[in-house]
């Protein structure tokens, strides 16, 4: 049993680090092989959506380390996700990588394999979006993911002086170990709003009557109950979530592929507006930061 | 011929119901507008790792892959508007931007306003 913790950190010895080794030692506990992944020591460039890749027909043609980075990934039994959050969500690193994985098509090795998510946070109230890159990214990766925890933890080392924050990640990295072993990936963390990605983000429609998750775009509705706010999901619509497989295929086949034919079709027309546009502020010269 | 020609396209699993000739008929009466139905079978497919089969897509046409297409036909704008309204309301907005391929400009424009007033409802 191997267990990979995949870390969004620059810092060395950082709060985001110091959780997910508490959380692998605890994957060791359970007799898990354990190794860290530190997405900041390799250069993944950002998508060009080339569409090259054609959603898992071809590898990524970008010369970085990302393809063999992926096929290191994939080796894994489980994942311990865990990275900081700046400016209210991942850091760029996290989403540039998320992105890059358009080209892996469907299903990835990863499939049924569990994860576990720690995001760190320096400030209360300023991690709404912290888990929607990674929910993203281990839903599509049709990982069930196990727990997921949010930490308070600003200054480095914040988390050598929690020892509840430590207990919490390292049961996590117990549970998570637990899964694999078991085969059975039963979710142990704080439910949420969303029946899918557990997150508490809700999209309102323009409508005014149905609500969204906008990570999984399940639909349902609202509603109010002994003051509490209640969020109900039909089955049916949470089959219709954009993670499955199913979904996820559809949407790439029909929606995504199709576009070289939609652009074959109108290529014509677009030629002589495109040349206006290319050539308005065309840079004379390579574009520096400095201008 | 109407200039107000709408070929709304449905993809595989877009439609929150299943597009049948009798609840088009319905809609169309109602709102005095004529409403035809094309299914479209694609051929051809790609078998995923894990034995997962799914429609060859890459090197096909818009028009050559599997979808239900349902042209509407309206003789004025408002009942174009309130029949196209129906329709979103019933099996959600078509989703990709070749949704409406097909359409005349007018019936293009007036079908994308309606489609994002309420997110795609």
């Amino acid at each position: 049993m191997k267990i990979l913790g995949l870390l969004a950190s620059y810092r060395r010895a950082g709060n985001s680090e110091t959780y997910l080794k508490e959380a692998l030692m605890g994957a060791e506990e359970e007799g898990a092989e354990v190794e860290i992944i530190r997405l900041t020591n390799y250069q993944i460039r950002p998508c060009t959506a080339c569409g090259k890749c054609a959603t898992g027909l071809n590898p990524c043609h970008l010369k970085d380390d990302f393809m063999a980075l992926l096929e290191r990934i994939y080796n894994y039994d489980a994942i311990v996700f865990s990275s900081p959050t700046y400016y209210l969500s991942t850091p760029a690193i996290v989403k540039a990588f998320a992105d890059r994985t358009v080209c892996e098509g469907y299903p990835t090795p990863l499939l049924g394999k569990p994860c576990t998510m720690i995001m760190t946070y320096g400030n209360r109230g300023y991690y709404s979006y912290a888990f929607t890159i990674p929910n993203g990214l281990f839903l599509k990766w049709g990982m069930p993911v196990v727990d997921r925890a949010l930490i308070h933890a600003t200054s480095p080392g914040d988390a050598y002086l929690d020892n509840p924050g430590q207990a919490r990640c390292r049961e996590m990295g117990r549970a998570v170990a637990r899964a694999v072993k078991s085969g059975q990936a039963t979710y142990l963390g704080d439910p949420g709003m969303c029946p899918v990605c557990n997150d508490y983000i809700i999209r309102i429609l323009k409508d005014r009557k149905t609500i969204q998750c906008p990570t999984c775009g399940v639909r349902g509705k609202l509603s109010i109950v002994d003051e509490e706010i209640k969020a109900e999901f039909t089955q049916e619509e949470i089959l219709r979530g954009r993670w499955s497989a199913e979904q996820w295929y559809q949407h790439h086949m029909y929606h995504v592929e199709l576009g070289k034919s939609w652009f074959a079709v109108t290529k014509e027309q677009r030629k002589p507006i495109r040349k206006k546009y290319l050539a308005y502020l065309a840079p004379k010269v390579e574009e520096t930061a400095e201008g | 011929m109407s200039e107000l020609i709408a070929r709304m396209r449905w993809f595989p699993k877009d439609a929150l119901l299943t597009i049948t000739e009798d609840n088009l008929k319905k809609i169309g009466q109602k709102h005095g507008v004529t409403l035809s139905l094309e299914e479209v079978k694609g051929t051809g497919t790609r078998v995923l790792p894990g034995k997962i089969v799914v429609e060859e897509t890459h090197q096909k046409t818009i028009e050559t892959t599997t979808q239900s297409i349902v042209t509407v036909e309206a003789p004025s704008e408002e009942s174009f508007r309130r029949c196209v309204r129906e329709l979103i309301d019933t099996y959600r907005a078509p989703v990709p931007i070749w949704g409406l391929y097909g359409s005349t400009p007018r019936a293009e424009l007036i079908a994308n306003e309606l489609m994002d007033q309420d997110d795609g409802w």
